[in-house]
């Protein structure tokens, strides 16, 4: 039998937390609000953003870019195209106020990917949309993002649902590795050899998933020990340093 | 059987014309349902307003909507993948497998057919699996699969070539027909007079 890792989405407790989050902040649908993922990176948080938007229905992205840090205009003429206005004007007012009909229309989920990259003054006009349209806005960043939406006290007002992703731990590394690779541990310390090798980053976890099925392929198993998981780990570890 | 209410009709005639977020016009519509007058059209418009407020509909500019489908429905996997691709900007097969739960033979049929149309190029490899760059970004509507259109057009073309030369050949025929009778009634009318032979 040979292993092999197969794209699968799995839906580990980070993901759950996500999911409930959107349902609740659906249930307070009317009012402008936010909702704000934070997580340190590798934790999945923009992954488990896209699988969400790509198969709900009324959901836009956008990813922010350090360059449009000086220019507000180009921030909402991402928003703009992403929302599907073909020729967004050029003046900053008329602009928002498309924006705010297309939202007030169909009062789409707007997620807004990192953030904390523009300047705070940014996130007022975030709240200026969501306020004006009741269209939600969730925010997904790093460590410091709800820092920053602290200071802006009208912003965490508004922010009525957030969740940390957390690092992956050993539950989720067994539910991942069991469906995408159909490997079994045969004991706990397999397991939390993976987890402490990876410092719970769904990256890590991959790359010695990757490695730890080349291991048991060539031993001719799906059974993973303590020692074919370190075999593994250092195996991934050396070729990341070359 | 039961018989489709006016809405499901409507639906599904919606859906025929503009199932991939195509945009219908409104006269097309009433067209295709054989709504001529604008007293028969009527109940097409109380039908459009009441799929428009339950977002089933959105009517993008004056006499033309898209059909969104039914609200609470997913969207479609083409549009999951086109999303996937929107937001990652660089794709492998597998993502659009991992996240828009594509098969893989469809992954690879629609990055195929972004990139016939210029909206993706493939880049190189992650790994075993060739990558695939978003170059053309056409919006949030998934591009649509005009192949049976374009064989539709095909056949409508070559239907009226067919046509054209049946007609040239027809108007040849009649031509010589003409032609045959005029030298028919020539021969008839040519006039039997005796000839001299030279004999007394």
């Amino acid at each position: 039998m040979t292993l092999s890792i197969k794209p699968i989405f799995v839906k580990t407790a980070n993901v759950r937390n996500f999911e409930a989050m959107m349902e609740a902040l659906a249930s307070s649908a009317g009012e402008g609000r936010f909702g704000l993922v934070w997580g340190r990176a590798g934790r999945g948080k923009t992954r488990t953003a896209h699988y969400h938007i790509a198969n709900t229905r009324g959901c836009h992205y956008v990813l922010a870019l350090k360059i449009w840090r000086h220019s507000q205009s180009e921030f909402l003429k991402a928003i703009a195209r992403e929302l599907g206005i073909a020729e967004p004007p050029h003046r900053v007012g008329p602009l928002f106020a498309e924006i705010a009909e297309r939202l007030v229309k169909a009062k789409p989920t707007l997620f807004i990917d990192e953030p904390e990259k523009l300047p705070i003054a940014f996130l007022e006009i975030m709240r200026d949309l969501t306020e004006a349209t009741g269209a939600p806005i969730v925010l997904i960043g790093e460590e410091e993002l709800p820092a920053m939406m602290r200071k802006e006290r009208r912003v965490w007002s508004r922010t009525y649902q957030q969740i940390q992703f957390k690092p992956f731990g050993v539950a989720d590394i067994v539910q991942y590795v069991t469906a995408a690779a159909a490997v079994r541990f045969t004991c706990p310390a397999a397991v939390e050899a993976m987890q402490k090798s990876s410092e719970g980053d769904i990256r890590i976890v991959r790359r010695d998933l990757i490695n730890l099925v080349r291991v048991l392929n060539a031993k001719g198993t799906a059974e993973a020990d303590e020692k074919t998981v370190a075999a593994a780990v250092r195996q991934a570890l050396s070729e990341a340093d070359e | 059987m039961r018989r489709p209410n006016f809405a499901e009709t409507v639906r599904s005639k919606l859906k025929e014309l503009g199932g991939d977020g195509r945009q219908v016009k409104i006269s097309v519509l009433a067209e295709a349902l054989d709504m001529i007058s604008n007293k028969d059209k009527r109940p097409l418009y109380r039908c459009l307003s009441d799929l428009r407020d339950a977002g089933e509909v959105e009517r993008v500019s004056p006499g033309v909507v898209v059909y969104r489908g039914k609200a609470g429905a997913g969207p479609d996997i083409r549009s999951a993948m086109w999303s996937v691709i929107r937001m990652r900007k660089m794709v492998t097969v597998a993502d659009l497998v991992e996240l828009a739960n594509a098969s893989e033979s469809y992954a690879k049929e629609f990055l195929a057919l972004l990139v016939r149309r210029g909206c993706v190029e493939r880049i190189g490899r992650i790994g075993q699996s060739p990558t695939y760059r978003l170059i053309n970004d056409l919006g949030p509507q998934a591009p649509a699969d005009t192949a049976k259109a374009d064989r539709l057009h095909h056949i409508r073309e070559a239907k009226k070539k067919a046509i054209a030369q049946l007609d040239e050949a027809g108007q040849a025929l009649i031509a010589a027909t003409h032609a045959i009778v005029r030298a028919r009634m020539a021969v008839v009318d040519i006039q039997e007079t005796e000839v001299d032979d030279g004999e007394i």
